[in-house]
């Protein structure tokens, strides 16, 4: 399924790569990215950003359809993204061989 | 305790009443230190395994492996909502009680019962045998007997510190703690930090260096330049970024440092999801900005940072708007260390909330990766004893007074060892 909420489907196109479940799979998948490609989801998402804000604060998190929740998960690995994209203009941290094994963390 | 700011002209060195010498760096590569230290240290420590929030509801455990003193605690919240800890092995035969797959990962769930997967005995959440495998095939009724074995544990805030030294405790959690952490922190509601972050990572370097590591706060201009910008700017333009407060107490150690104003940035995708490179910027449902004395002793304006460093291996971190942090570095050979770290605060409300919190926990995971990358190539520097000491600023007192205290620690087990 790649279906967001309607007002947001011109992003659908990112939801195959970047819907994955928590921070382990999105850092690895910042890590196997061009930064060409992190910069491309970057700036798409960022464009509507306080209007995703602003709908999925709309509703408590007990509502939120299926399609919501994609998008928050678009959102949520959108965060390291920019974090490359912005800070370290690589998609690795420099000098950096590993990654956290995230084990805990809130998610929709 | 020390509790007025410091004089312009003062060091804290001098203030904490340490010596300006170097460090020997033998507690960080020798083996044979490392074969002493088990004991002296972490044997006769009070060690933190977690926080009773990990077990919210009856039945929840979790699994603790100490692979320093070879101990495998199994931790539980019993029917009565009380916590338990035991150690993880079967009182029949000595397996291993909950484990999965591999036998040193550890393990966290809920049930009502733990089954051991040799002959299938069943423990209750209190630790009384529920279930007996052929029952009449015991002799003298010694089965129903069985039990498991109850770990010496005590609670500060919901923090959960054991104690494995051989005939029990020879000190009480408060007085290893000492009165400035133990009623110091009365009135931070630590209870309300339940939403959970977590994360692990393996180093070929002595634990103690990620220690130091952590010891003090001006590594950050170098280490941290890119996500902390505005840290190397300063130093840049000749300023310092320095602590505000230091304080040693007893074998523990704490620094205070101001923070940034709350609408500060640096980068665009920090403001858009209302976060910074040490966590939210969310406004929390409470304000948890005024600390009590024993986290910020001189009631450093505008606290940024709480950092208090509690022997050996624990660090509890406060952080503005109030949000907590933990780490455990626990040892697995001299050269080996896993490292723990858990980031707690009030549970998101709505979606801007939570990518706040996921958000500024994601730059601080970055930013701690930094810092985790450099410990095997130190590791790797030091054990070419190209130097046998080290030197230590001002700023670095808090590692100085560690070491000291390892060392002492150390010493004080070997006369004991002579004299016995």
């Amino acid at each position: 399924m790649t279906a967001l909420p309607e007002p947001f489907s011109e992003l659908s196109g990112f939801v195959e790569k970047w819907d994955l479940p928590g921070t382990n799979e999105r850092y690895a998948c910042r890590l196997s990215s061009s930064i060409r490609e992190l910069e491309d989801f970057h700036g798409a998402l960022r464009a509507r950003l306080p209007e995703i804000k602003a709908y999925l604060d709309g509703k408590p998190f007990a509502d939120y359809t299926e399609d919501d929740r994609r998008l928050a998960r678009l959102v949520f690995a959108w965060v390291p993204v920019a974090e490359a994209v912005e800070v370290f203009k690589q998609p690795r941290v420099p000098d950096s061989k590993m990654y956290w094994d995230v084990k805990f963390e809130p998610e929709v | 305790m020390i509790s007025l700011p410091k004089r312009a002209d003062e060091r804290w060195t001098d203030r904490l009443g340490m010596g300006h010498g170097p460090i020997s760096l033998e507690d960080t590569i020798s083996p044979e230190f490392f074969e002493l230290e088990k004991e002296a240290v972490f044997r006769r420590s009070w060690l933190f395994i977690g926080r009773v929030q990990q077990v919210p509801r009856p039945g929840d455990y979790f699994t603790k492996e100490i692979e320093v003193l070879k101990a495998s605690l199994l931790v539980v919240r019993d029917k009565e909502m009380g916590v338990r800890v035991y150690h993880n092995v079967c009182p029949h035969r000595g397996n291993k009680l909950v484990w999965d797959t591999h036998a040193e990962t550890e393990q966290a769930g809920r049930c009502t019962m733990f089954v051991c997967k040799f002959h299938g005995l069943g423990f209750g959440t209190n630790g009384d045998v529920a279930k007996l495998t052929d029952p009449k095939a015991w002799l003298d009724n010694q089965g129903k007997a069985l039990h498991l074995a109850e770990v010496r544990f005590e609670l500060w805030h919901g923090f959960i510190f054991v104690n494995l030294e051989r005939g029990g405790p020879s000190r009480t959690l408060r007085e290893f703690l000492g009165e400035h952490f133990w009623s110091g922190f009365d009135g931070f509601a630590f209870e309300d930090m339940t939403e959970r972050f977590s994360a692990r990572a393996n180093a070929k370097a002595n634990w103690k260096t990620m220690i130091d590591g952590f010891g003090e706060v001006y590594h950050a201009a170098t280490t941290h330049a890119l996500p902390f910008p505005a840290a190397a700017e300063m130093v840049s333009a000749g300023a310092s970024f320095t602590g505000d407060y230091y304080g040693t107490h007893g074998q523990h150690r704490q620094y205070v440092m101001a923070g940034y104003p709350s609408d500060f940035y640096q980068f665009d995708y920090e403001r858009i999801t209302q976060a910074f490179g040490t966590g939210p910027r969310h406004p929390f449902a409470k304000d948890y900005m005024n600390l009590p004395d024993g986290a910020n002793p001189t009631q450093v304006k505008n606290w940024g940072t709480s950092s208090n460093m509690f022997f050996p291996n624990f660090y509890l971190q406060l952080y503005a708007p109030g949000w907590i942090v933990t780490y455990a570095m626990w040892p697995l050979a001299y050269n080996r260390m896993r490292f723990e770290i858990e980031m707690w605060m009030p549970p998101s409300r709505n979606f801007s909330e939570m990518l706040s919190h996921k958000s500024g926990i994601s730059m601080f995971l970055e930013a701690a990766l930094q810092d985790f990358s450099l410990l095997e190539a130190q590791q790797a520097g030091l054990e070419t004893r190209a130097f046998d000491t080290y030197p230590l600023t001002d700023e670095e007192v808090c590692v100085r007074h560690f070491h000291q205290e390892i060392y002492a620690a150390v010493d004080k087990y070997k006369q004991e060892v002579a004299h016995s």
